[in-house]
């Protein structure tokens, strides 16, 4: 991929100075990776990471002339669209902490119905794609029960073009934090894979 | 569900964060709905009409709804609106207790005369009817038992304690006393038999007139002190038993020095005190009172007995006259002790009430000029210095009192708007956080 020749900063600054399409510009460059981690962060639910996405726009439309100048338009928007993402999950899924005898976050998604399938009606299909699609559910899952903090970072962490530098920016702690909570997530994450698989 | 391998698990980490549907140009939906909301002035309004058109109404506001149901930030100030209302109706129901309170413990001004006695009277001393002989004592303390005793004692309209018989019977030997020439002041005496509202007038007139001994000093400055002086010993007037107790003038020229004591009549005190006011320039002037009424009535009361057992033992000796001589001695004997206690008493009840009646003057008189020969005015620059700087530091002390005073004052009696202030902020700061994008990633809100 070209490096576009335009920069953030600038799009930002022109759209700010009227020029509406600059704002398309910057949206073809971020709006898919925006979508793709609202919906990690939610949990899967498109719908939400929809919503999610429109408003962190809404917000950068309404609040653009707060950027600050010298600042990297993407730390902030990444900024803003964490920041709804967290908004717009109930709290009892900001800690982790899931109602014991359901199964994670699936559970409470199913209920909602706005979630792909959970493993257990995965398993029901017949198809190629059923482990894989289940191993992944598993995943999220997992990834839901480690709480706001991790899970946030674990996500930030391995998102596309996303490096760790940024990450902290994003999440405005130190560095440091941000390795040892990512560590900490993947060893979390790796111990519940493995008893999941064991159990 | 097997394991991931490492690689694996870093990729599907990868693909969890990965958009794999149709791009659906939210940004023109987000463009679309603040260009509405601009016309409506509202740019959340705007953005509900984008989600709108993508969901309709109806899923939109349910979504929104559990949104705000599910927030931290509506709990915690739904927390601290009930904590505030909590506090606002705690202060609304204490204030008209402690208002009540108060007014129990203001001084009752348009209280019954009875009333007010009881209170002026009966506080740390109260009266019980105690033996079969129905005499009264007096006993510490109790000054409720003490009201409702006496509105017992008015209900049932038994008579007056004999407190009061005592007082009208020494009322009584006052006359005898003043008509022998012994300056007496005179206790209420009822001139009825008290009835309930008699009883209560009564008490009320004793109450108002107490027997006081009054003390007053007053310090005089004059030009010419023995002039002053000469005047002042003839403020006292022999004709109304007033006499000047002690005198000393000593001193020459500035330094003379004149001390007077007066005894006059307790009721003329003030005008006293008038003349000599004008006798020259006041420096200092002090006045004070001993209550003594009870003493009085107590040595009374204790006068009236031995008067009485001194009348039983007389005529017990015209009874037995022919009694032996030994018993007959033993009487007589009995008698004089009495008779020695009684004058002993009747010489001090004598004595208080020339103290009562008489009140004691001190007049202290100084020259005029002494005062610059004694300490010469300094008006050197040193002088002006120390006095500038005695003044200021006694202002700053004074401002830091007030400012202090201010400070508790202020936190104190507005402790409840203090409080609703503080919400206010918090609630302010909430709500511009939440509108401010980006500005903290944990509180940020949509």
């Amino acid at each position: 991929m070209d490096k576009p020749t335009t920069s953030d900063e600038d799009l930002i600054a022109r759209f700010l100075g009227g020029d509406r399409p600059a704002l398309g510009e910057l949206a073809a460059r971020h709006e898919r990776a925006l979508l793709g981690l609202a919906k990690g962060v939610l949990g899967g639910r498109e719908e939400l990471a929809r919503d999610a996405v429109q408003e962190t726009w809404v917000r950068v439309i309404r609040f653009g002339h707060t950027f600050r100048a010298g600042a990297k338009f993407k730390t902030w928007l990444y900024r803003v669209l964490i920041n709804q993402c967290r908004s717009m999950r109930p709290p009892r899924e900001r800690t982790g902490l899931l109602d014991a005898g359901t199964d994670g976050v699936d559970g409470g998604i199913e209920e909602r119905g706005e979630i792909m399938d959970g493993p257990r009606r995965s398993a029901m299909r017949v198809g190629g794609d059923l482990e894989s699609r289940a191993r992944m559910d598993g995943l999220r899952a997992a990834v839901e029960r480690l709480g706001e903090e991790k899970r946030d970072v674990l996500l930030l962490c391995y998102h596309a073009g996303m490096t760790h530098e940024m990450a902290a920016e994003v999440l405005e702690i130190p560095l440091g934090t941000l390795k040892s909570r990512l560590n900490a997530a993947l060893g979390e994450l790796r111990g519940r894979l493995a008893m999941e698989a064991v159990g | 569900m097997t394991t991931p391998h490492e690689d694996n698990l870093e990729m599907q980490l990868a693909a969890l964060t990965k958009w794999e549907g149709e791009d659906p140009q939210l940004w023109r939906a987000a463009l679309a709905g603040t260009d509405q909301g601009a016309e409506k002035d509202s740019g959340k309004t705007g953005v509900v009409h984008g989600a709108q058109a993508r969901r309709g109404i109806g899923a939109d506001l349910r979504r929104r709804a559990r949104l705000v149901m599910d927030r931290r930030i509506p709990t915690r100030l739904v927390a601290v609106l009930a904590l505030g209302v909590i506090g606002v109706v705690i202060a609304a129901v204490m204030m008209p207790t402690m208002s009540a309170r108060r007014e129990r413990n203001a001084p009752a001004v348009a209280m019954a005369p009875a009333e007010a006695y009881q209170k002026q009277e009966g506080r740390g001393l109260s009266f019980d009817r105690s033996g079969s002989g129905g005499e009264w004592a007096r006993k510490p303390g109790e000054p409720e038992i003490l009201g409702r005793k006496l509105e017992r004692t008015q209900a049932a309209e038994e008579p007056a304690p004999p407190v009061e018989e005592l007082r009208a019977e020494a009322a009584s030997r006052d006359d005898q006393m003043v008509q022998a020439g012994v300056p007496m002041t005179r206790l209420p005496t009822p001139a009825t038999q008290p009835g309930a509202p008699a009883a209560s007038a009564a008490r009320l007139d004793a109450a108002a007139a107490r027997s006081v001994i009054r003390k007053a000093t007053i310090e005089l400055r004059s030009a010419d002190v023995r002039g002053t002086f000469l005047k002042a010993s003839n403020i006292a007037s022999e004709a109304r038993g007033e006499y000047m107790s002690d005198s000393s003038l000593t001193g020459e020229g500035a330094s003379m020095h004149a001390t007077l004591t007066l005894r006059v009549a307790a009721e003329r005190l003030g005008e006293v005190l008038n003349a000599l006011r004008e006798l020259g320039k006041v420096e200092a002037e002090k006045a004070d009172g001993e209550d003594v009424t009870n003493q009085i009535v107590d040595l009374e009361a204790r006068l009236r007995n031995e008067q009485r057992v001194e009348a039983e033992l007389l005529q017990l000796l015209e009874k037995r006259g022919e009694a032996p001589l030994k018993e007959i001695l033993e009487l007589r004997d009995k008698i004089g002790e009495i008779r020695g206690r009684i004058e002993q008493m009747t010489a001090q009840r004598e004595k208080l009430g020339r103290l009562v009646s008489l009140a004691t003057v001190i007049v202290i008189i100084r020259a005029e000029d002494a005062k610059e020969g004694a300490a010469p005015i300094d008006h050197g620059l040193g002088s002006y210095f120390s006095k500038e700087l005695k003044t200021s530091w006694n202002n700053g002390l004074r401002g830091l009192t007030d400012t202090v005073t201010g400070i508790v004052r202020v936190a104190l009696a507005g402790a409840v708007w203090w409080i609703l202030l503080i919400f206010a902020i918090a609630v302010v700061r909430r709500v511009w956080k939440s509108t401010a994008p980006g500005a903290s990633p944990a509180r940020s809100a949509a």
